[in-house]
């Protein structure tokens, strides 16, 4: 199991939730607002529009489609914010999506 | 009255405007929660909605009125055409000329307000249709620089230019649906469509609250706006004299334009002079969150910054009261 950390920016969200969702993955997890420094500066804290946010969502998924996810964010990351990590997460449940089926 | 420069800046949300770029100046921990800034913004959408709705009702759809939305959808069109090509003078990331004219293209609402109240209080009337003008200036600009950045990238793409990493063009469906859908955009205009359906009767019933407070959400507004304007002069540095220098000269263009518009179609001084501030503001809410799905190669820290920290102060503190005299 792997677990695919993406931090992108607030606007490009929908999109990276329908990569993850067409890669088949069981769920994700939202952090909405994040904030930081990278590559584009700082970024994050503006009410006025969500351009200069960042927002992270994890998931948890085989090796095969954290790949796939995560060749897909690379090429949103060429024109946004953002950063894909992946690790192996030590899940206290390690079977939970075999139960859940 | 006087219209004078000295009584525009004596207002209470202007000043704190001010005190909120001292705040941000001295690195004071002075900050307003996002999303307390996100409904300030709503909040002031509904209160013109509602205003600019219940009085368009009152009056009807005159002819004054189709004449002056048909010149304000025009301009919002022919703006970003003329910007285009006199950003591309200097600029060589074409990109960003089109991100930056589809800005200037587009409207600001905040100074609209401001620019509303200010003629209030010197009891200038204005009609109700001017809130309409808003709407309909805000989506062609998009759609103009949108059709400029694809004419750019079909282009590159011919000349195995790969600046812009291949990115796929949006269809022009998907990007007209975030233009209309945008958040505070819809929000305008569903407070104009309720303040027409209910009239004067709903508009009296809303006052103690899109009235009443009115100013001081205004001010706690004008505080954020002078926080985030601080915060992006650094940046300004980087932007450059020539994209500071037209962020600063295109409102004066934009405004004399369109006095000269609303001379040739005879508007009052109200109408007028709001047609001006129109013209002559820049979008820093609904544009950037679009175009930045438009048009992913442009840098947003350009064209949201000039927006916010160049053009959007000069219009609140010099275009508003020198608009009026150009008006008179």
């Amino acid at each position: 199991m792997k677990k695919v950390e993406i931090v992108i920016e607030a606007v490009m969200l929908k999109e990276v939730i329908a990569i993850i969702d067409r890669a088949g993955a069981g769920g994700y997890t939202i952090l909405p607002s994040v904030t930081g420094r990278g590559h584009r500066g700082h970024r994050g804290g503006f009410g006025l529009t969500n351009v200069f946010h960042n927002t992270m969502i994890f998931t948890l998924v085989d090796e095969e489609t954290a790949i796939k996810i995560s060749q897909k964010v690379k090429k949103l990351i060429q024109n946004y914010a953002g950063v894909v990590i992946i690790t192996n997460p030590d899940v206290l449940w390690p079977d939970y999506q075999k139960d859940k089926k | 009255m006087d219209a004078s420069l000295l009584s525009n800046l004596m207002d209470p949300p202007i000043l704190f405007f001010f005190f909120g770029i001292f705040a941000r100046l001295i690195k004071s921990d002075l900050e307003i929660p996002p999303a307390l800034t996100k409904f300030f913004s709503l909040y002031m959408l509904m209160a013109i909605g509602i205003k600019g709705g219940a009085s368009l009702a009152a009056s009807g759809i005159t002819t004054e009125a189709v004449r002056i939305l048909i010149a304000a959808m025009l301009m919002s069109m022919v703006v970003p055409i003329y910007s285009f090509f006199i950003l591309r003078i200097r600029l060589k990331n074409l990109y960003d000329v089109a991100a930056i004219a589809a800005t200037y293209g587009s409207v600001s609402a905040i100074t609209f307000i401001a620019a509303s109240s200010f003629i209030a209080k010197l009891g200038v009337p204005s009609g109700g249709y001017m809130a309409v003008a808003l709407v309909v200036m805000e989506s062609p600009a998009i759609v103009m620089a949108v059709l400029l950045a694809g004419m750019v990238r079909s282009k590159q793409v011919l000349e195995g230019d790969t600046q812009g990493n291949g990115h796929p063009a949006l269809p022009m469906k998907k990007i007209l649906h975030e233009a209309f859908t945008d958040g505070t955009h819809l929000m305008l205009i569903g407070s104009l469509v309720i303040g027409a359906l209910t009239g004067l009767e709903g508009k009296k019933a809303m006052e103690p609250f899109t009235v009443g407070i009115f100013k001081g959400m205004l001010s706690f507004f004008l505080l954020e706006m002078g926080l985030s304007v601080a915060s992006r002069i650094r940046e300004m540095k980087d932007v450059g004299g020539f994209l500071v220098g037209f962020g600063l000269l295109m409102p004066l263009v934009n405004a004399s334009i369109a006095l000269g518009i609303g001379h040739v179609l005879g508007l009052g001084r109200g109408d007028a002079f709001l047609f001006m501030i129109l013209v002559a503001s820049a979008s820093y809410t609904a544009v950037p969150a679009v175009v930045r799905h438009a048009i992913p190669e442009a840098n947003p820290s350009l064209y949201f910054g000039m927006a916010l920290a160049v053009t959007f102060p000069f219009n609140i503190v010099i275009g508003i009261p020198l608009y009026y005299k150009m008006v008179e």
